[in-house]
């Protein structure tokens, strides 16, 4: 077990080492400079600049000395935002896109295992079929239609919620559903498949005739078995949750990083890009090996007690 | 496999709900390609009034520079469509050789390569995606004005969308295609044709691909609302297609800015996230039907 969190752990530094260096690579080849998207900037300014962001000499030594800065967890100053780290702005913004996207995951967890657990036990019944129903509808609607009809809804025609911003407990409430409402749906089909096929095992049928209470069954020992198809989407849900997370802080004005993100590649943010496209990937490439661990654990007891 | 067509034929054609969507899919592409020649305006024509509510003159009403919405709804689809199917097929194709190769040759090479697609699946594809999009712009630009086609100027972003968006969403395609060589490349036939000493290339693609022909069909229906999402996604961050020409989710990103309490302009929301989530839905939903009818592994009893 810790030999296989060692090995995957050792693994991830050449995948991280080769996504900065294509990112950094990437940005600095193609044409455009990262001081300004629009004007020319007089030579001898430009000069300067490029000295002072470490940027001069040939592409070798100003690539180099960036992942050597990198190595070191300096991710430079960022070329727009002048003044500033991107240490600082990560520093800034990581945790509230963090705390929404934490939220987002648990509902998505929460509501998908539910709904998906309450379909399967009323297989083929009304409930089943308006359950995966709402699924269905559910995955077909992405956090940029529903944060829109949402904020329509909810803070024009009935105004229980503040429209954006971020701070309150009532502001987090809208985005993080908005957020993982897809993905919900997503774990609910997956869920309903999964105990379904659990619901007919042996182990099942015997609990059942112990006479234990069906809730017991089903929420003890069916969902037990049935959650691993479940824990293994667990990383591309994360995944899909960072995606989504750009979209919905950009709609709700939340001071997150995703609005950093966008606008530091449009504006050609070099250091911005690299080091935001780190944090994506450090915090995708940890959160897999987690769950790919938990995995591990969760499977193992299963064979070990059938 | 030979019956499933038959059992396909008579429970599926007669489902109403799958018939259903596959008469709104077709009726969509029609009108997506018909549709804004019909409206009677173009799509970056402006009206005199801005914000009208839906009327016989505009049906879906006008947003707020004037235009059409439901001309520039359909011409959305047109494009929403077209970067879907042509981004699938591009991932298809990369997909199907490299999940082709990797089962095919097997062993180490195919450990190395399925280690590989191990990896792009934790890394956030789509953020690659954001900054090769911003990287490739000009460069692209560059090239077209080089070779004398100008007039693509403005679809620089959707060239690159379709190449950029079938590059990150191989990645099913290839595991899905693997697997079945591997069970496939051990039967009689394909080792009567090696015995013969046809080519690995021939064996491949006259003997493996025509046999996989249905379930790569499949995960192409699947993979198209995935990247019709993506491309919305894009296009609402501003960063696929280029304003006036409409895709989805810029029409979505635009009517978002006009949200406030005081004046409602709900059609400029409701119609084009009504059109995205009924496509959407009829997509996923034939997709999924089509790979429980024809998919043994995904069959449930």
């Amino acid at each position: 077990m810790i030999a296989f969190i060692f090995r995957r752990l050792l693994l991830a530094v050449p995948v991280l080492f080769v996504v900065i260096s294509l990112t950094f690579l990437l940005m600095r080849l193609t044409p455009g400079n990262p001081f300004s998207a629009d004007r020319a900037i007089p030579p001898r300014i430009l000069a300067k600049l490029e000295a002072k962001h470490q940027l001069d000499g040939t592409l070798w030594q100003q690539y180099t000395r960036y992942i050597r800065d990198v190595a070191h967890g300096n991710l430079r100053d960022s070329t727009k935002y002048f003044g500033r780290t991107v240490n600082e702005i990560l520093a800034q913004t990581l945790p509230v896109s963090a705390t929404l996207g934490s939220l987002a995951f648990l509902i998505a967890l929460g509501a998908g295992i539910f709904l998906g657990t309450y379909a399967a036990v009323h297989h083929d019944q009304a409930q089943d079929r308006l359950a995966m129903l709402t699924a269905l509808l559910g995955i077909s609607l992405p956090s940029f239609i529903l944060a829109p009809l949402l904020i329509l809804v909810f803070c024009t025609y009935v105004p229980i919620f503040p429209v954006a911003g971020w701070g309150s407990p009532d502001q987090i409430i809208l985005p993080a559903i908005c957020l993982s409402l897809p993905f919900a749906a997503a774990i609910a089909r997956l869920m309903r498949t999964s105990m379904l096929e659990v619901l007919h095992l042996e182990f099942v049928r015997t609990a059942r005739a112990k006479g234990l209470p069906e809730r017991v069954v089903i929420y003890r020992h069916a969902l037990k078995v049935a959650i691993l198809p479940v824990v293994s989407y667990c990383g591309p849900l994360a995944a899909s949750i960072l995606t989504g997370s750009i979209v919905v802080e950009q709609i709700f004005k939340i001071p997150g990083l995703g609005p950093f993100f966008i606008n530091s590649v449009l504006n050609r943010d070099l250091f911005m890009v690299g080091g935001t496209v780190l944090v994506y990937s450090v915090t995708l490439i940890s959160f897999n090996i987690v769950v790919d661990a938990l995995y591990f654990l969760l499977d193992r007891r299963i064979k070990l007690t059938s | 496999m030979s019956s499933t067509p038959h059992i396909f034929k008579q429970r599926y054609w007669r489902d109403p709900a799958f018939l259903g969507c596959v008469i709104f899919l077709v009726a969509l592409v029609v009108a997506a390609v018909v549709g804004p020649h019909l409206t009677g305006y173009r799509y970056d024509q402006m009206d005199a009034k801005q914000f009208q509510p839906p009327g016989l003159a505009h049906w879906c009403g006008t947003d707020f520079l004037g235009y059409d919405m439901l001309t520039r709804i359909l011409y959305g689809a047109r494009i929403s469509l077209l970067v879907g199917l042509i981004g699938a097929l591009v991932s298809l194709t990369i997909g199907v050789t490299y999940g082709a190769v990797a089962g095919y040759i097997g062993g180490w090479v195919d450990n190395l390569l399925m280690r590989l697609v191990d990896i792009l699946y934790s890394l956030p594809r789509i953020v690659f995606v954001i900054v090769m999009v911003a990287a490739f712009e000009k460069p692209g630009t560059a090239l077209i004005s080089r070779f004398n086609l100008n007039s693509l100027i403005p679809d620089v972003r959707l060239l690159l969308l379709f190449i950029g968006l079938g590059l990150v969403e191989w990645l099913t395609m290839a595991r899905i295609v693997r697997g079945q060589v591997l069970v496939l490349k051990e039967q009689s036939f394909v080792q009567a044709a090696r015995a013969l000493g046809q080519s690995h290339f021939r064996i491949i693609t006259r003997h493996l691909l025509p046999n996989m022909l249905g379930i790569i069909l499949i995960y192409l229906t699947l993979t198209i609302p995935v990247i019709i999402l993506e491309e919305s996604f894009l296009s609402f961050l501003g960063l696929g297609v280029q304003a006036p020409a409409p895709s989805w989710g810029s029409l979505l990103s635009e009517s978002a800015q006009y949200i406030n309490p005081i004046r409602i302009y709900w059609w400029l929301l409701v119609f084009p996230a009504g059109f995205m989530a009924a496509t959407l839905l009829a997509l996923n939903f034939v997709g999924d039907t089509l790979r429980d009818a024809f998919d043994p592994r995904s069959q449930k009893k």
